[in-house]
């Protein structure tokens, strides 16, 4: 049910995240490791900034829901850019005619009034149930917004109205605050219509200088079928790991390390096979990356809802 | 490295080393075993490899090193003779997060993965006394690591989350004992809910008879730092959280889901004294096996028992790896502040 990938740091070729090292993220879209029960078929996105380009405060945008291991425009793009931050979704749906595949429900969402993207991996149940008593949450600028017909751009929708301040200088307490108050929001309106079923919320934040991302599942242990066939029996996982830069070095793909630790990757899962020198952010957690006098600050928090 | 002889199979050094075995059993493990000789600076598990097996070192001396994460490599900790090497990572299946390096000429006591697993049906008792020691240096390390985080915590600033507010109120949640009844499912359904497969389901039966339900709201301690239990337990329904808890300040290792057993440390070392705590982080079903129930499982449902236990060596690896990510995450992340 999705995978996600960020980066900040030193500009890197993307390629070199989506498509060279051994479970890199363009191959999660056909054999993920960490959740194999669902493919990731329905949707690549791309947004990326790159300090070097014209108008460097205005993101790349890539959006396309054809299969990306397919992509020959993907993969010449990628071999040509080199972004300092970037944030990518392969979109993982059930298999059914409900779904709807369209460039329009390809992640990350970006609105035409903010510099902030959001990218969302879960997915929240009976959400048909809830939708609509989410409007009174969501600023009159937003809903005009919102082309699709995902769960994932309502929730953005959502975080967007509940950020207070200007968008160009937040820092992590309001980016914190935003989130909770989403999560928040999302579970007064689940209790309202007594929806009780596990429903995962890794959300990646960005706008180009600093990175959040949570690890949070409502009511996680109560499936409403048989865990083990269901994608969401698992706690959703997410991962991070930073260092200098991320290339091949001695033989594999990694962060190298080095004086300044100037990169950092955070993503639904490693990038290599070789995990040790990723770690796993803790369930219900929220985890923040910025870079400040050219070393990554990270800053994580629990979630209590 | 070099597969050697049957010297050790002979000598008395495997009977002093291997004390928590009787001489049957030794003679049956050495029997079952390789001798693999190291030499110095010799890697015996390479970081990020599978563990094809369990090592015991006979004769010399490791060191385990890691490549951490956004650094160069660092040396944790040394091993000496009678010490099991990569325990955690072959009972979770996972590759080893640390090489473990022969500081000197080293030979070590290796059983294959396959035979560690099929001591189930021919030798369980060897099985289990061999877990049992595994889940003693388990608590030992375990230990260790939890003092350094610990002093970690208390001189951080951490920001205190357990508030006398939010004391009273968790004392006022009580969990209720339940039937399978009341939550709708029969003992079958439940049994097929999950991946008991080392449980026959007339085992997963007795299990389900000498053991209590119960309906636990969330945010309930069922394991106190404070209180030493005794009790195991197993999540059907919800989910478990254990934390750290130390001066009202609050530091998390991991979730316990559905399907898995959870124990104090204290129940393989009365000694160990820890501020672990689980707590529910989700509203849960809980399957309860008290201090009583286990003591009348161990004497009488002796096969239940080693299943159980099972579990449990599972349950402290799992622990023993979020202790030790979380003591990497403090030094790398602003936690809690």
């Amino acid at each position: 049910m999705c995978r996600i990938l960020s980066y900040l740091g030193k500009p890197i070729v993307i390629e070199e995240l989506l498509y060279k090292p051994d479970n890199s993220f363009i191959k999660q879209s056909y054999h993920p490791i960490y959740m194999s029960q669902l493919l990731n078929l329905a949707g690549f996105g791309l947004i990326a900034w790159d300090y070097s380009s014209y108008n460097p405060k205005q993101p790349f945008l890539y959006k396309s829901s054809e299969l990306p291991f397919y992509d020959e425009n993907l993969r010449n793009l990628s071999s040509k850019i080199s972004p300092h931050c970037m944030l990518a979704h392969l979109r993982g749906v059930s298999y059914n005619l409900q779904q709807i595949v369209s460039d329009q429900n390809v992640h990350p969402f970006i609105f035409p009034e903010t510099n902030i993207a959001l990218a969302h991996n879960g997915a929240l149940v009976n959400f048909i149930d809830m939708k609509y008593d989410l409007l009174e949450f969501i600023k009159p600028e937003y809903k005009k917004d919102i082309r699709g017909t995902t769960d994932s751009e309502w929730i953005y929708a959502v975080f967007l109205s509940c950020l207070n301040g200007d968008m160009g200088t937040c820092n992590e307490q309001d980016i914190f605050a935003a989130i909770i108050q989403t999560l928040k929001i999302l579970q007064k309106i689940r209790q309202k219509h007594n929806i009780g079923i596990t429903s995962p919320v890794n959300l990646f934040i960005t706008n180009g200088e600093f990175i959040a991302a949570t690890r949070f599942v409502f009511d996680y242990g109560w499936n409403e079928s048989n865990p083990l066939l269901s994608a969401h029996s698992t706690y959703h996982s997410l991962w991070y790991t930073y260092g200098e830069s991320y290339g091949y070095y001695d033989d594999e793909y990694k962060m190298k390390g080095g004086k300044a630790r100037s990169s950092i990757i955070i993503s639904s899962e490693p990038l290599t096979t070789d995990a040790t020198t990723w770690i796993e952010v803790p369930e219900y957690t929220i985890i923040f990356a910025k870079l400040e006098q050219g070393e990554i600050k990270i800053v994580s928090q629990d979630i209590h809802l | 490295m070099a597969i050697g002889g049957d010297e050790m199979k002979t000598s008395p050094q495997a009977k002093e080393l291997l004390t928590f075995l009787s001489v049957d059993e030794i003679d049956s493990l050495l029997e079952l075993s390789e001798i693999i000789n190291f030499a110095a600076n010799e890697i015996i598990i390479p970081q990020g490899h599978m563990l094809a097996g369990l090592y015991i070192i006979s004769k010399g001396a490791a060191i385990s090193k890691a490549k951490l994460i956004g650094e160069a490599t660092a040396e944790i900790e040394t091993f000496s003779a009678g010490s099991f090497l990569g325990e955690v990572s072959f009972i979770e299946c996972i590759p080893s997060p640390k090489s473990i390096v022969a500081t000197e000429e080293t030979e070590c006591i290796f059983i294959e993965r396959s035979i560690v697993e099929h001591l189930d049906l021919f030798n369980p008792t060897l099985k289990y006394h061999l877990f049992n020691e595994i889940a003693k240096q388990i608590c030992e390390r375990l230990h260790k690591m939890y003092e350094i985080i610990a002093k970690f915590i208390t001189n951080s600033d951490m920001v205190s989350q357990l508030t006398f507010i939010g004391k009273v109120i968790e004392s006022l949640n009580k969990p209720e004992k339940i039937s399978a009844e009341d939550i709708k499912l029969s003992p079958e359904e439940i049994y097929n809910l999950f991946s008991f497969h080392s449980f026959p389901l007339a085992e997963f039966n007795l299990l389900l008879k000498k053991a209590t339900l119960y309906r636990v709201p969330k945010n309930y301690k069922l394991i106190s730092p404070t209180k030493k239990s005794l009790a195991m337990y197993m999540v059907l329904f919800g989910a478990v959280q254990s934390t750290i808890e130390i001066d009202s300040k609050v530091a998390k290792l991991s979730v316990i889901s559905p399907g898995k057993l959870f124990l104090s440390p204290a129940m393989i070392d009365t000694n160990i004294e820890t501020a672990i705590a689980f707590t529910t982080c989700e509203k849960a079903i809980i399957l309860h096996l008290s201090e009583e129930s286990i003591a009348d499982i161990k004497s009488n449902e002796l096969k239940l028992w080693y299943k159980l236990f099972d579990l449990a060596c599972h349950s402290l690896a799992a622990l023993e790896k979020s202790v030790y990510k979380l003591d990497v995450r403090l030094s790398i992340e602003t936690y809690n502040r």
